[in-house]
């Protein structure tokens, strides 16, 4: 079964291919996932496990999860979207 | 009788109603086949069936759908695949 700290890809839709990290267990169907991809309950249907593992608290927060990873040495896309207006006043700045 | 360069089949007939109760024959250019997915070869789905000119002005999001080998692949290949490449070690 998939408990908290199990890493997996997911498999399904706009977030396939992607890295994350189970955080709990909703019921038998789906369970809680963070780390590559936004916070978000998800089906097992859609997750593949890895052989990998981090120690984490149940429903431990985002920051804190990515940092479990960082220090295991797990790589995780966690490209964080800029907003347009954000880089414009930036521009602006310059 | 049509002139005889639209007596071919590389035309596609179009039947138009017009308002005076008259079904009179257009002739357009005919559409490109169905998007297919290169491993199974099903029809792929959210993938518009348009002539270049069109897709040229489509937005990007509206020609593919937005997933990992999206647009290639459907979308059980494409999680045959991303397993694949997981247990070789590549992801």
């Amino acid at each position: 079964m998939l408990e908290p700290g199990r890493i997996c890809v997911k498999i399904a839709g706009r977030e396939a291919g992607k890295k994350c990290i189970v955080v709990d267990t909703i019921d038998n169907k789906s369970v809680l996932v963070d780390g590559g991809i936004k916070r978000r309950k998800c089906s097992i249907a859609h997750l593949e496990p890895l052989d990998k593992f981090v120690k984490i608290k149940k429903n431990e927060s985002h920051e804190l999860v990515v940092e479990a990873c960082k220090k295991a040495g797990i790589v995780l896309d966690t490209k964080e979207k800029v907003k347009s207006s954000t880089k414009k006043k930036a521009r602006k700045e310059k | 009788m049509p002139s005889p360069r639209l007596r071919s089949r590389s035309l596609r007939r179009i039947f138009v109603k017009t308002p005076g109760s008259h079904v009179n024959l257009h002739y357009r250019k005919k559409k490109p086949g169905i998007a297919k997915c290169a491993i199974c070869k099903k029809p792929l789905h959210g993938v518009p069936r348009e002539r270049p000119f069109k897709m040229k002005n489509l937005p990007k999001t509206k020609k593919r759908p937005k997933r990992m080998y999206g647009g290639a692949l459907c979308s059980t290949c494409s999680k045959n695949s991303i397993k694949e490449n997981m247990h070789k070690g590549e992801l």
